[in-house]
This record gives C-alpha cells, structure tokens and sequence, in this order.
C-alpha cells in the first residue's frame, strides 16, 4: 500500500462513518420533533454545505498530493 | 415526528438555557479555529517543518479533521436540541436525550400536576434568568426540568393550563 493509497482509504472510510452519523442525526430529528419546525432543518443544510466545501478540499489537496507519495516503497 | 391530538396546542417547548451549550461551544470553535491556524503560521515560525511534499497531504488531513469536527458539533447540538419538554393544552411531554440513540420518553397530564417549584442554582443562573423547574405529580415519581430559561414564566404557563385541566391541589 502507498501512502497515497492510505490516504484515499482514509477519506474513503471517514466518508462512511460521518455519513452513518449523520444519517442517524437526521432520522431522530425527523421522528423527535414537532411539525414545521425548520431550525433543525437549517442547521443541517449548513452543516451539510460546509461539509461539501471541505470535502472539495479534501479532494483538492489530495489530487496536489506530490508524486514520490504514490509510488510503494 | 411527534403527534399530538386532534384539539392540542403547543404552549410552549422548553429546552436548557443556552449557557449549558456554551461550553461545548467554545471547545468545538477552539477545535475548529486552532489547528488551521496553526498549520497557516508553521511556515512563518519553523520554515524547515512543512516542506512542499508534505503541505498537500498535512492540508488534506487538516479537511478531515475539519469535517470531523463538525460533525462531532453537529451530533453534540442535536443532542442538545433533542433534549426537549413540550408543553402542550393537554399534557407535557418530557424527551430526555442521554445520546443519540438513547433517550426516556414520559408524558404528564397536566391535571395530574400537584405542585412546581423553582430553584435557582447560583449566581450564573440568576443573572441569566434561568432555574430548575420540580414539577410533583398524584401517584408518580417527580419531574425535573434543569436550566430552563424564564423559569418563573414557564411556572405560571403550566399551573394556568394546569388549574384549566383540573388540577385540584394547585
């Protein structure tokens, strides 16, 4: 495995557990609160847009990521 | 979602008195705004620490531990808004949140309501406005409500409802 590889496998498996987490934040505020509320809804599209942007960072630098980190050693 | 009945009407949703998030608040912005900064003045400070090979894949961690966070927020905030008293014409329902899937559901009619009293932990509390609520119910356990904000408010609201439902020792 490179270091490269590792990395992707990094962001690859975080990816999975915050979507997990946020999947399940997203069901208990759907079932746990009252109808019509939308401050639960507004924080979300927040967290979810900033998470966009840094996930389009992540990406960013991981394709700046220099070639000697892809190659196995 | 929560259902009520055909003829309820929220009065009034209760959750702690924002100065018990303020903590987590001040941590997660710590946790948020430290480490970027950090890594943006290195370079000023330890020229030889962040060579050009590594800042690509340091900037690359430092977006993960960024969503990390947030998420670890937003799951932190989600607790603390789920963590509810809905106080309704009828009843009042107490949602106690201890995790994200771990929480106590229990309802009050509000006839069955005996007797609130308040209590105002310290100095914090009463300049902002904010107290425990004891609520003393026929044949249950008590009820506590900690850090609700207006307070004194919040009493009158469920003793005026109270009395309305039938509340006889009020």
């Amino acid at each position: 495995m490179t270091p490269f590889t590792a990395l992707i496998s990094l962001l690859v498996i975080g990816l999975a557990v915050e979507a997990f987490i946020v999947a399940a934040i997203i069901y208990h505020l759907r079932k746990y609160t009252l109808p019509g509320w939308t401050v639960a809804r507004t924080v979300v599209a927040t967290y979810l847009t900033l998470s966009v942007i840094l996930l389009g960072m992540a990406i960013y630098w991981l394709l700046r990521v220099p070639e000697t980190f892809r190659i196995s050693t | 979602m929560i259902q009520l009945g055909t003829n309820e009407r929220v009065l009034l949703v209760i959750r702690r008195h924002w100065f018990s998030f303020l903590g987590a608040l001040v941590i997660f912005a710590l946790l948020f705004v430290g480490p970027p900064l950090a890594l943006l003045v290195t370079p000023y400070y330890l020229p030889f620490a962040i060579t050009e090979e590594v800042h690509a894949v340091a900037f690359f961690l430092l977006a993960l531990y960024l969503m990390a966070v947030l998420t670890a927020m937003l799951l932190t905030w989600s607790i603390y808004y789920l963590d509810t008293w809905i106080i309704t014409d009828q009843r009042l329902i107490d949602i106690d949140q201890h995790g994200l899937f771990r929480r106590d559901i229990s309802e009050i009619p509000l006839e069955r309501i005996q007797n609130i009293s308040i209590e105002i932990p310290g100095f914090i509390a009463t300049v902002l406005h904010f107290g425990n609520l004891k609520i003393q119910t026929a044949g249950e356990s008590d009820f506590t409500i900690v850090e609700v904000p207006d307070c004194y408010e919040a009493k009158e609201l469920i003793l005026q409802y109270s009395r309305r439902a039938g509340g006889k020792n009020l």
